[in-house]
């Protein structure tokens, strides 16, 4: 038989990390940066992170707690952007290019609407 | 107007400019993603795909003649495991991801969109502050995927939040549209999880600064599954 070799530890160099990391950040104003970091909204949400080992199974509890984490965002954003002057809606009459083009978003609400028919007519 | 166009080029500091591109034969849903990306960052560029012989310090250069100072590479191993490395060129550090649960904005029926080259939010879990590998990587994110204000290319609202969090010692990328001003939100894709791999010190070279203790490469996790499921018939025998 041959001996298995012995295996090298895992790295973590956290002195490395941390300067690496000072060496990285860019000391810009808010405005630029646009960074949140907190915890989802509620306080049951906590909860279900404690609680819960099998998260990244559960599709909704998982897509839920996502939900919540970027809604807490927003509302501890929507004040800094107002103050800044940044709008989060565009105004009526200005047209852009969207990321989803007009004819996929028909096809979505097509589905959706077929979908909701579905359930209806099994009823 | 022309004049809007300049004062916006006066202000524009933060001058990120992120490169997407992969090595050959990554599979059609990379290829959908990475699109998917370009459409919603403004700051990126594109470039055709590289194959890659010997080593990965030629991508330092490509990145360098594309004038970008970030880079989302995308590398496709045996057309079926998705790795993406994500880096800082010329000064490091690049982080090696195993991309799993990948979907596109084409293929999820998600009602949310916003305007193309509008700014995002970006939402960070709580998690990323509490390790060290994490927050370089909260720092690397926030450069790579926010848009830099008045970046010329970029429409002056910020309509979507793209969310950032860690389960399963995994990244969740979530990409939301900001509906009402009270929180309502709706999702526009694209999905994925990146599975941390290693950390290096420097662009694609250099130290290796961090390496995951719960990452199973693909290949082995393949062959363990298989092992498992050979069991069942060995027992059967004896």
């Amino acid at each position: 038989n041959i001996e298995e070799k012995p295996k090298r530890p895992l790295i973590n160099n956290k002195k490395a990390l941390d300067a690496k990391y000072t060496e990285l950040y860019l000391n810009l104003p808010w405005t630029e940066r646009l960074d949140c970091t907190n915890a989802p909204l509620s306080s049951k949400d906590a909860e279900i992170i404690e609680n819960n080992e099998d998260l990244a199974d559960s599709d909704f509890k998982r897509e839920m707690l996502f939900y919540r984490q970027a809604q807490a965002a927003v509302i501890d954003a929507l004040p800094k952007l107002k103050k800044a002057n940044i709008s989060t809606k565009r105004p009526d009459d200005y047209y852009a290019q969207m990321a989803k083009s007009d004819e996929h978003m028909k096809k979505i609400r097509e589905y959706l609407v077929n979908r909701k028919t579905d359930i209806e007519r099994r009823e | 107007s022309s004049e809007d166009v300049q004062s916006m080029k006066c202000n524009w500091t933060n001058k990120q400019k992120v490169l997407i591109f992969s090595t050959r034969g990554v599979s059609y849903l990379a290829r959908h993603v990475m699109k998917n990306l370009r459409a919603l960052m403004p700051h990126t560029k594109s470039e055709p795909k590289i194959e890659i012989r010997k080593s990965f310090s030629i991508l330092n250069e490509v990145v360098e003649l594309r004038n970008c100072n970030k880079v989302l590479f995308f590398d496709m191993k045996k057309k079926k495991d998705l790795y993406l490395w994500m880096g800082n060129v010329p000064d490091g550090p690049t982080v090696k991801f195993l991309v799993e649960n990948l979907h596109t904005m084409e293929e999820l029926k998600l009602t949310g969109n916003c305007l193309k080259g509008s700014r995002p939010l970006l939402s960070f879990d709580e998690k990323f502050d509490k390790e060290s590998h994490w927050k370089l990587i909260k720092e690397l994110l926030t450069q790579i995927f926010g848009t830099p204000y008045h970046q010329p290319k970029s429409q002056p609202f910020v309509d979507h939040v793209l969310s950032f969090s860690i389960i399963d010692n995994k990244i969740w990328f979530r990409n939301y549209q900001i509906v009402e001003e009270n929180g309502a939100l709706a999702e526009i894709g694209p999905r994925f999880v990146l599975n941390l791999h290693c950390i290096f010190e420097k662009s694609f070279c250099g130290m290796l600064l961090y390496e995951n203790p719960q990452y199973i490469a693909p290949n082995l996790k393949r062959r363990l599954a298989k092992m498992k499921a050979s069991q069942k018939y060995k027992e059967r025998i004896y």
